[in-house]
């Protein structure tokens, strides 16, 4: 086969194609909606429950502060409220980011590294969740128990016996799962950019 | 004229080539559907800025690539990963003889690395070296290099088919 006979058989297909039925404008237009569900939206949906639950925990917090009757209660109380406000937010600013590349104005080359770095911020957020969100379940322990039970952990050895090891396992399985995913990322990235030179 | 009429229409005379583009990086059918739709929801969103700077065809040949290849790269579905070329279905071509040709086009397409898939596709399309380089975004010499390697690969990969 010469190249021409590829030009030609490439503009034949596009007869061929022109003997399927074609999209209707009602279906076309509905493509075009926030609500089909692209990668990203499905990513960026899961993080908005998240977000939703994380919320209802802040709420629970503010509302529970009158019975965090220790400096340290109330310490963790106002930790765990921060995290649970700064984390969704950074993480839905990273899908928002992701989402907000224009592909119209930059060129291949340009598209990919953008979004590249972009999916590397996102996925440094979510890692760095992962593990908050472990440590997190150090600090709004003591304040829920307290809240719930009456009880302060802090003077109960018994219950840092086991949540200390586990929270310890959990950490280093996710940190571990997390580094792997990334480092993969990184290197699928890595190779797009080499295929340009 | 309407907005939505004109990109209905837009959408409509490319649709053959958003299909070929698409097709030379999947044949999931799920994959296609799904990259499809991705397209013209990209396509939309530029098309009421797209103010004809450039020119339709090198404005959708960008967002159409930039889209694939961006939001396809990491997809487990991905054509590349799978042994079995001969299982590819081209149920859109009407001609048996044209059909096999296709399909031999494709397989030696798709052992290509993704930037010389584009590169090759752009070309089949008939763009001038500076619409490749503009598209890209490698130099014009580069292009005209990386053809002639593309080209001689592809001979290669079909006269092994």
């Amino acid at each position: 086969m010469e190249i021409n006979e590829f030009q030609n058989i490439w503009k034949a297909m596009d007869k061929s194609l022109s003997n399927q039925p074609k999209l209707n404008n009602h279906t076309i237009m509905e493509m075009t909606k926030d609500k089909y569900h692209n990668t990203i939206n499905r990513i960026s949906n899961k993080e908005k429950i998240g977000s939703f639950f994380c919320f209802i925990i802040v709420v629970f917090i503010i509302y529970t502060l009158k019975d965090q009757d220790t400096w340290y209660l109330m310490t963790c109380a106002i930790l765990s409220m921060c995290f649970y406000i700064i984390l969704p937010i950074l993480s839905l600013k990273s899908i928002r980011d992701l989402n907000a590349i224009n592909f119209a104005n930059t060129n291949l080359r340009d598209t990919i590294i953008e979004f590249q770095k972009k999916k590397a911020v996102f996925l440094k957020v979510q890692q760095l969740g992962i593990l908050l969100s472990i440590f997190i379940l150090f600090l709004f322990l003591p304040p829920m128990i307290k809240t719930i039970d009456g009880k302060d952990i802090f003077l109960e050895r018994s219950i840092w016996m086991w949540y200390i090891p586990i929270s310890l396992l959990l950490i280093a399985v996710f940190a571990r799962w997390g580094y792997n995913y990334y480092k993969k990322t990184i290197e699928a990235a890595e190779s797009i950019l080499k295929d340009f030179q | 004229m309407d907005i939505e009429y004109k990109f209905t229409e837009m959408i409509k005379n490319n649709e053959g080539t958003i299909y070929k583009i698409i097709l030379s990086y999947t044949d999931d059918s799920y994959a296609i559907q799904d990259l499809y739709q991705e397209v013209v929801y990209q396509l939309w969103k530029s098309f009421t800025s797209f103010k004809g700077e450039a020119k339709v065809n090198t404005w959708l040949y960008r967002v159409v690539l930039n889209t694939v290849l961006t939001k396809h790269r990491n997809d487990s579905r991905r054509m590349k990963k799978k042994e079995d070329f001969l299982s590819i279905k081209f149920d859109y071509a009407y001609d048996h003889e044209l059909d096999e040709k296709i399909k031999k086009l494709y397989k030696a397409i798709y052992t290509l690395n993704d930037i010389d898939k584009a590169i090759i596709m752009l070309h089949l399309e008939s763009k001038s070296h500076k619409e490749i380089s503009e598209i890209i975004g490698i130099s014009t010499t580069n292009v005209g290099t990386r053809i002639s390697r593309i080209k001689s690969k592809l001979f290669n990969k079909i006269q092994k088919l």
